[in-house]
């Protein structure tokens, strides 16, 4: 049985073979490598560490019990990042059943408030280093609804299509579009907002 | 008394794998989509208009009067499994081989499920799903059971019982139906 | 501009029209400066994630992280080992006096059901469950000599993008 120091040269591919067969060890070397990366989608959508975490460990359970089925046709990662996405979205349907709506985003949901926004002329993120880029990004996802946040995540980070995102979602593909529409106005002035910060 | 138990025991479990695999099968289908309209030509030059037999079907109880092929799809539900048919951009259905023999069949469209109906799929049948198109014409998914022979007329030879689409796939849902491995032919 | 002209410019920056919508949009654009502003408004907005995920660490321990992972799933391929055995014995002696005329009820069965399948054309059967599945579309279904029909329309909810257009005759066939 290959050892943790063994394990940490062998590709993905050969880790998930040996883990299919019941490598343990190896299934661990693959939670290793992955682990942010599936904990950083899970809390990007959960907001939450502790929601975060455990989803995330849900997943490589789950990713456990079905590793027979991986049949290689995308990478591992992206097959777990999958998983632990079908797990947020199940989590945020039943928390979206016990939370009250806020006035805030039912306008959202209606479609009006994004009329309001003036358009963004001026590029906020021009200038910005990459790691002050991402934390602003990071701070104005955190101000936009779970539903919005969402269809954000699905669509500029895992690169699905409306029909795609509308059938996880649960909702149709005018709603999708109207969602990513408000997210990305209300995004484009949260930066252009900051940037005002920034300069006075 | 334990050399007849297990005696019985065999002939009984054979007889209901027998009798239960009379009315199991796998499903050869096929999914046309049809655009049904008063024009003469098809906007789209790459579909060309149905077959003779099919567009005397469908006038005999449509209103309109040419019938273009837009997709033809070809596949197999395996038995007890599920199967996508992705006939366009907006249009998915999904067939599911039920105990009976019936089929489920589920429309999704642009990405939403809007109807499922359960009924026996019979040979030289043909079920139908339709709905209109805003410039009053109207589409429509022809669903067919193939036998071997005409899954080979067609020019595909038979497909393989491999459900990638069926749900005893691998779990991730987040998946592009596109990738199927049913055949599709291009209409032209 | 209305909203559906803003989501159309939306989907055209998305790549999601079809190639002869989004060549009709792109010459509407050259002439609406402020579709242009919004267009590059979106697409800046667009291409500020690519590439740009915010970087999060996950907050525990390699060995702590996997413990638990590792814990649960011992905790579900764990089965009580000898409790399996027995049960299955005393459900069989349970079943000893019902095998035998089961067996016999099969058989019959099975020769029956061969006969009628050889000797008897397949009927049609008529009856069929229709769900509706969706609030802006319903169905309703009609038989006419060998077809049998499913008719999705829509409701009075829907709005003017219909749901069930589920036809673009531009588009290029599926693959």
């Amino acid at each position: 049985m290959a050892t943790q120091h063994d394990n940490s040269s062998v590709s993905d591919e050969k880790l998930v073979k040996a883990a299919q067969r019941g490598d343990m060890p190896a299934f661990e070397e693959l939670v290793a490598r992955h682990r942010d990366k599936i904990y950083a989608r899970a809390f990007s959508m959960m907001r939450s560490e502790e929601d975060a975490v455990d989803l995330s460990q849900e997943a490589w359970v789950k990713g456990w019990q079905r590793l027979k089925q991986f049949q290689g046709d995308s990478s591992f990662v992206t097959w777990m990042t999958r998983i632990v996405i079908n797990l947020c979205l199940d989590q945020l349907r039943k928390q979206k059943r016990q939370r009250s709506e806020s006035i805030e985003s039912l306008e959202e949901e209606s479609g009006g408030v994004e009329r309001q926004m003036p358009t963004v002329v001026i590029n906020p993120t021009e200038g910005l280093e990459r790691r002050e880029l991402r934390q602003r990004i990071d701070k104005a996802m955190g101000q936009l609804s779970y539903e919005h946040r969402t269809v954000l995540i699905l669509h500029e980070f895992e690169e699905l299509e409306y029909k795609e995102i509308a059938k996880r979602m649960e909702c149709s593909i005018g709603t999708v579009m109207s969602r990513l529409f408000y997210a990305r106005r209300k995004m484009a002035n949260l930066m252009a907002s900051y940037k005002r910060e920034e300069m006075s | 008394m334990n050399v007849n138990l297990w005696k019985w025991t065999r002939l009984f479990v054979v007889s209901l794998l027998a009798a239960s695999s009379a009315v199991a099968e796998e499903l050869k289908i096929e999914a046309k989509l049809i655009w049904g309209a008063n024009t003469n030509k098809s906007p789209n030059p790459d579909h060309k208009p149905v077959d003779a037999k099919t567009a005397e079907m469908l006038r005999n109880v449509f209103a309109w009067q040419n019938y273009f092929e837009v997709s033809r799809t070809t596949g197999i539900v395996p038995n007890r499994g599920t199967n996508s048919f992705t006939v366009s951009k907006h249009c998915t259905v999904e067939i599911a081989e039920l105990e009976g023999p019936k089929v489920g069949v589920l429309l999704i469209g642009k990405g939403k499920p809007q109807n499922r109906t359960i009924k026996a799929l019979s040979r030289g049948e043909s079920f139908v799903l339709g709905g209109d198109v805003k410039d009053g014409s109207a589409w429509f998914v022809i669903i067919s059971q193939l036998d071997e022979k005409a899954a080979v007329a067609n020019g595909k030879p038979a497909p393989p019982a491999a459900p990638s689409n069926s749900k005893k796939s691998e779990e991730p849902k987040v998946t592009n139906t596109a990738s199927a491995k049913t055949t599709n032919t291009a209409s032209k | 501009m209305n909203q559906e002209l803003a989501l159309k410019y939306q989907a055209f920056i998305d790549g999601e029209l079809s190639e002869s919508e989004a060549r009709r949009l792109a010459q509407v654009l050259e002439n609406d400066a402020d579709a242009r502003a919004l267009v590059a408004e979106l697409r800046n907005s667009k291409a500020m994630f690519t590439g740009n995920e915010p970087e999060v660490k996950l907050p525990e321990s390699r060995e702590f992280y996997w413990g638990k992972i590792q814990r649960q799933i011992e905790c579900l391929e764990r089965e009580p080992a000898g409790d399996a055995t027995g049960r299955w014995r005393a459900m069989l002696a349970g079943w000893r006096r019902f095998v035998a005329p089961l067996a016999g009820v099969a058989v019959i069965t099975f020769l029956g059901m061969v006969a009628v399948r050889f000797y008897n054309p397949e009927p049609v059967d008529y009856l069929a469950e229709i769900e509706n599945l969706s609030e802006e579309s319903t169905a309703y279904s009609f038989r006419s000599g060998n077809m049998f029909v499913v008719w999705t329309r829509d409701t009075e909810m829907t709005s003017d993008d219909s749901q069930v257009n589920f036809i673009d005759y531009n588009e290029a066939v599926a693959q």
